[in-house]
Parts: structure tokens; sequence; C-alpha cells
């Protein structure tokens, strides 16, 4: 969502990720460096519990990294309830759910650079982790409804935790600019 | 740091530039086994220019930590 201010887009940006772990029964935080202040043309990276992941019960821990960028919005693609000079837009993001003994269930990647034959999206998955399998770009919320089919501990049913990401997810899919691989250059 | 905990009980948690740069330099410590320095001296040495990012243990990790510092 857009935001007045480069300030304001963080938040509208951060907003439904913390609504969304809302329905998980854990500790968690957003942790973000602001550098200074938010500006325009600059790479910032939230993480969960400052990249320490999430405790989520027997289940394991759930570790989540973004990196987002603030760019100027287009009021063409967005409602007049939704308006704003600036958004933020996603440039790599990590999640990856471990048990408790520090084994991989899933790793969830987007990291365009570095020579990965995978620029895309895609997931590692045992018992070979080394495989790159394509997925499409995968929400935050999709990867937290992920953890509710393998039983993450919640603060609400298991209903409404799903409707509760499902509403958060919706705009999001309703203004991204891209869906299964992203637009060269990224 | 700042907080910012409205509407909802899940923080917000602004790091300091020195919260930032300690929380990289365990990430690189944790995932890579190296300081932040280090970690830092050989990105920019290129050592990881031509990598797999997924063939170098802990390396997607700490590359996702960079804009933590830079």
């Amino acid at each position: 969502m857009p935001g007045r201010t480069p300030d304001d887009a963080v938040r509208a940006f951060l907003s439904p990720f913390q609504r969304g772990l809302k329905v998980l029964d854990g500790h968690a935080r957003l942790t973000v460096a602001k550098r200074g202040s938010y500006r325009k043309d600059q790479v910032y990276e939230w993480s969960l519990n400052s990249n320490g992941g999430m405790q989520l019960g027997q289940l394991g821990i759930f570790s989540a990294s973004m990196h987002f960028e603030i760019v100027d919005s287009d009021s063409t693609q967005h409602d007049a309830e939704h308006q704003g000079a600036f958004r933020c837009s996603t440039r790599a993001y990590n999640y990856k759910l471990s048990t408790p003994r520090g084994s991989d269930v899933w790793r969830l990647h987007w990291h365009p650079v570095g020579k990965s034959p995978a620029k895309e999206p895609h997931i590692h998955l045992p018992p070979d982790l080394d495989r790159h399998l394509p997925t499409g770009r995968i929400t935050f919320e999709k990867a937290l409804v992920w953890l509710i089919e393998y039983d993450a501990p919640l603060r609400v049913d298991r209903d409404e935790a799903v409707a509760v990401l499902a509403q958060e997810e919706a705009s999001h899919l309703l203004y991204r600019t891209w869906s299964e691989a992203p637009p060269a250059g990224r | 740091m700042t907080r910012d905990t409205a509407p909802c009980d899940v923080e917000i948690v602004e790091l300091s530039d020195a919260e930032a740069s300690a929380a990289f330099d365990q990430l690189a410590q944790r995932e890579m086994g190296i300081s932040g320095d280090e970690f830092l001296g050989r990105w920019d040495s290129g050592e990881w220019t031509d990598a797999d990012f997924d063939d170098v243990p802990g390396l997607v990790e700490v590359w996702m930590g960079l804009p933590l510092v830079r």
C-alpha cells in the first residue's frame, strides 16, 4: 500500500505482516534498520526477531526476512482510498522452517543475485536441499498458512487464522506487479 | 531502538545503527562462523561474486542481512 511519506509507506508495508503474525502463538517482532531515515532507492531488510526466527512450540523455528525498497507509487495502480507518493517493493525473501533439532523442513527463497541458477522464487526441500524447485512468488502470508498446515500453535482457531491471512494477503495480490517471475532487472 | 506496537502486539522494532551493526555481526557469526567485518571484506573482494548463493552454507542468510549495515 502506498504512503504519503517514506515512513508511511514502510508502515503500510509492514502492517499486514504484523497482523498476520498475530495469529501465531509465539514471540514475534519485526526488526528493521532504518539507517537514519527511510528514503527512496535504498534497500532495507525486515526480519523476524532480528534474524533469530520465531519459536513455534514443538514445531520448531520459523525464520523470515525480506528485502524491500521504497519506490514511487503509480497512482493509476491504486484506488482512490489508497493513494500516496511512495510504496515499498519486495526485492528478495527468505522463509525457513526448521525442526527443534535444526533440520530444515523447507526453505523458500527468492534471491535474484549471484550466480545461482535459480534467480526466480524457489523452494528447497529435504532430503535433497540442493535442488531448486520453482514456486512462483510466495507471499509471507502464504508461508504463514504453510505453518498452520504443519500444526503451528495458534492464538485463534484455525479457520479464523486462515481467514485473517487471506484478508491480509488479498490487497497484496491485488496490487503486486508480478507473481511468477520478476520483471527483468529485479 | 524505537518500537511501534500499535495496533497489535507484534512489535515493529527499528534498530539504531549500532544495534543493526551488532545484529549483522551476530548473524554472520551464527550462519558462517565469521565476523560481520570479515564478511563485508570478503564480500567486497568479490569472493562470492560467481557463487551460487545456495551452495555456500549461510550465505543467503547473511546476504539477506546486508541492509542492516549497507
